[in-house]
């Protein structure tokens, strides 16, 4: 019965990519990169971020460690090839269908999802049938986790001391 | 150490301040003309730099990334990743099933490597000798190139102890009967410091940055920066000119006026991938069809494990120890072997390399300090079911990898994870973690045993690597089986050379570092020889 409901999941979940993409090059003439930084995805990363870092040494991360990593998630994205940033674009764009986010099983907005829900949108994602949607769960995990931890505050939880020496 | 900064003369500055020619990304750049333009500045581009330069000709160098030196490698991967590679350090296959490491600065990949040296192993130029008819490509005949890029880099054995990352290699193949080495260094008055990825921040790494290509802008030579090498203009088998774009401030998008260069002779350096792809949108000739086929990576997977005792993987030099136990177990041609060795260990690198999101993945980070990490690079291109990738151009003309994962890779793949999982074992570990999205942490050598035999392995679900890209030029007598002759020249465009790891006809079987400087000193003296009707020169 799982299997099956999975399986469907997959099938919808291929339509509407392919359906979001349509869309989305008919609202708007502009590459998909225009996208990437808005306030919509700002408050999608600002859920999913505690949700691929978990609480580091057990510490829960504040409303400002989230927010300011999600500056760090769009510094790193503003300096990736644009193409990339493109394929991020339309990633973004697609989760913020609401059809699609229910499909999801994340019943209400992104930032109201809770910690299972979202928990259960990486998790299928991360070993989905479809190979775009594993490399989607690929590209937030790898994205996430690397600016995360790209910036000297959150060192001190996981022990990491920095460089040694300092030169000027 | 002290805490207080200290402050390091920077090389790069000082030449600047004599008057090198360094022009950085020109927005309104007339055409220039020269003896030889070099695409790259990587370690094919920067040895064949510093023998043209040294035969008396006119050289200028195209580098699609910025000049950064000493003074700007502040051991910070969020400042490095962007800066020093190509993509960010985020490059990947066309499936995004593998992650590529790879350079895009002055110094190419050799001002990011992490300075592991290995000469061409035998087994490997006998196969290219016997399959590709690179006859002259013995042992004995590289022999003096590769002496010369060791003298000229101080490649030598490195004496001080290895750190904890490494030295759990060494000591868990040693209580399993398996033989570890050192691994030479390309390095002088090294600190030991471990940022090697980040850019050598002493100057410490003979990369390119530090030794050839500032002789080469001592001589003259003249070095365009931010700018990218879009095609050559071709005409009866001839290349006429590079046609340069140069890029915005974040060397992300074109900005200014494309320009010509004129020289007598052409040197392909942009590495394996780059460079097939620049022929390729040169519509470069390819009666056989292989240019670009044959592009190898040393596809590598990872184990982590958790030790009871403080390994801190971020300090010392990476990569001193090294185990080719599991390459030689059998013949080249037969099942894929595999070299181990023990990276670095960063927190971005870590952190989005390990699998798992939530608790795991925080678990994982809590013990950052205590977390040691294998990877097994793997030989690829010896075998029929081991053709490699085809580099193809994407639709913006970008160079795109297309390496399919097979079950051939797939086989050493678990032999990898479960020879990485032993010796971890082997040297004490509490947990052992293979880099796999459906691995968990295994708690004993008989769990791991049973779980990495029965792992479903997959692209995307398997975590793949690489930080070695070779091929997609490859060199042979024949036209039939190859781009270029044996002397890197292209087989129909006679005015243009290759000289970087995309010459390889295979992988190589060991970091490619040393492989690169010393078929470049053979090929690019020879060249700078013909050209100048001088002997060659050579790199000491």
């Amino acid at each position: 019965m799982r299997r099956r409901t999975f399986i469907a999941a997959g099938l919808g979940g291929t339509l509407a990519l392919a359906g979001a993409g349509l869309w989305w090059n008919k609202k708007f003439a502009l590459p998909a990169r225009n996208a990437v930084f808005t306030q919509e995805s700002r408050l999608l990363f600002a859920a999913l971020i505690p949700a691929v870092i978990g609480a580091p040494n057990g510490k829960t991360l504040s409303t400002t460690q989230i927010n300011a990593a999600v500056d760090r998630v769009f510094q790193t994205i503003a300096q990736l090839p644009l193409l990339t940033q493109d394929e991020i674009g339309e990633l973004l764009g697609l989760l913020q269908i609401t059809a699609v986010r229910k499909l999801l099983a994340v019943s209400a907005s992104w930032t109201e999802a809770s910690p299972e829900e979202l928990a259960h949108f990486l998790q299928s994602w991360r070993t989905h049938p479809i190979a775009l949607l594993q490399s989607a769960y690929l590209a937030l995990h790898d994205l996430i986790s690397g600016s995360y931890y790209a910036d000297t505050s959150t060192w001190a939880a996981i022990g990491y001391p920095g460089p040694a020496v300092q030169f000027v | 150490m002290s805490n207080q900064p200290l402050h390091l003369p920077d090389p790069i500055h000082e030449g600047l301040a004599r008057g090198w020619k360094v022009i950085d990304s020109p927005k309104n750049q007339a055409d220039l003309k020269c003896d030889v333009v070099i695409v790259g500045t990587g370690a094919g581009g920067g040895i064949s730099a510093e023998l043209l330069s040294k035969a008396g000709l006119d050289v200028i160098l195209i580098e699609e990334g910025m000049l950064k030196s000493s003074r700007d490698f502040k051991m910070r991967e969020a400042d490095a990743y962007p800066q020093l590679y190509q993509e960010s350090a985020a490059r990947k296959t066309k499936d995004k099933a593998i992650n590529i490491l790879q350079g895009r600065t002055v110094g190419g990949s050799t001002t990011i490597n992490w300075t592991s040296s290995f000469r061409t192993p035998t087994s490997t130029l006998e196969y290219w000798q016997d399959n590709f008819g690179l006859r002259e490509f013995t042992a004995e005949a590289m022999s003096p190139y590769f002496l010369q890029a060791e003298q000229r880099l101080n490649i030598s054995p490195w004496t001080p102890p290895p750190n904890e990352n490494n030295d759990l290699l060494r000591r868990g193949a040693f209580k399993l009967g398996i033989p570890a080495m050192a691994i030479m260094r390309n390095v002088r008055s090294c600190w030991n410091l471990g940022y090697c990825g980040m850019g050598c921040p002493t100057n410490a790494k003979q990369s390119m940055l530090v030794t050839t290509l500032p002789f080469a802008l001592d001589k003259g030579a003249r070095l365009i920066t931010r700018s990218r090498a879009e095609r050559y203009e071709l005409k009866n088998s001839a290349v006429q000119a590079l046609i340069v774009q140069p890029l915005d401030a974040k060397g992300l998008a074109p900005e200014g006026k494309p320009f010509r260069i004129r020289a007598k002779h052409y040197v392909l350096a942009g590495g394996a991938i780059n460079s097939p792809a620049l022929l390729m949108r040169s519509g470069a000739p390819d009666p056989y069809k292989r240019l670009g086929i044959r592009t190898f990576l040393h596809p590598v997977v990872i184990c982590a494990a958790l030790m009871n005792q403080a390994v801190e993987g971020f300090a010392g030099a990476p990569q001193t120890i090294y185990s080719d136990h599991f390459l030689e177990m059998d013949p080249i041609t037969g099942p894929m072997g595999y070299k181990l060795e023990a990276p670095p260990i960063h927190p971005v690198l870590f952190a989005s390399t390990i699998n798992g999101f939530g608790q795991l993945h925080a678990d994982l980070m809590s013990n950052f300090s205590k977390m040691h990490a294998l990877l097994a690079l793997m030989r690829d291109g010896f075998n029929p079911e081991s053709p490699g990738g085809k580099v193809e151009l994407g639709k913006a003309k970008q160079a795109v990898l297309d390496y399919p994962l097979n079950d051939f890779l797939w086989d050493a793949t678990r032999r990898a994870f479960l020879s990485m999982a032993e010796i971890q074992f082997a040297a004490g570990a509490k947990t052992v973690y293979p880099v796999h999205e459906l691995a968990e942490g295994y708690k004993s050598w008989g769990q791991a045993q049973a779980a990495i035999k029965a792992l479903p392995l997959k692209p995307l679900l398997t975590r793949v690597v690489s930080a070695h890209v070779m091929g997609g030029c490859g060199m042979a007598n024949t036209e039939k089986l190859g781009v270029t002759r044996p002397d890197g020249q292209h087989w129909q465009l006679n005015n243009l050379s290759v000289f970087d790891g995309s010459l390889f006809p295979t992988s190589i079987g060991a970091n490619p570092q040393l492989s690169i400087y010393g078929l470049t000193t053979r090929l690019a003296g020879n060249l700078a020889s013909r050209l100048s009707n001088r002997p060659a020169p050579t790199l000491v």
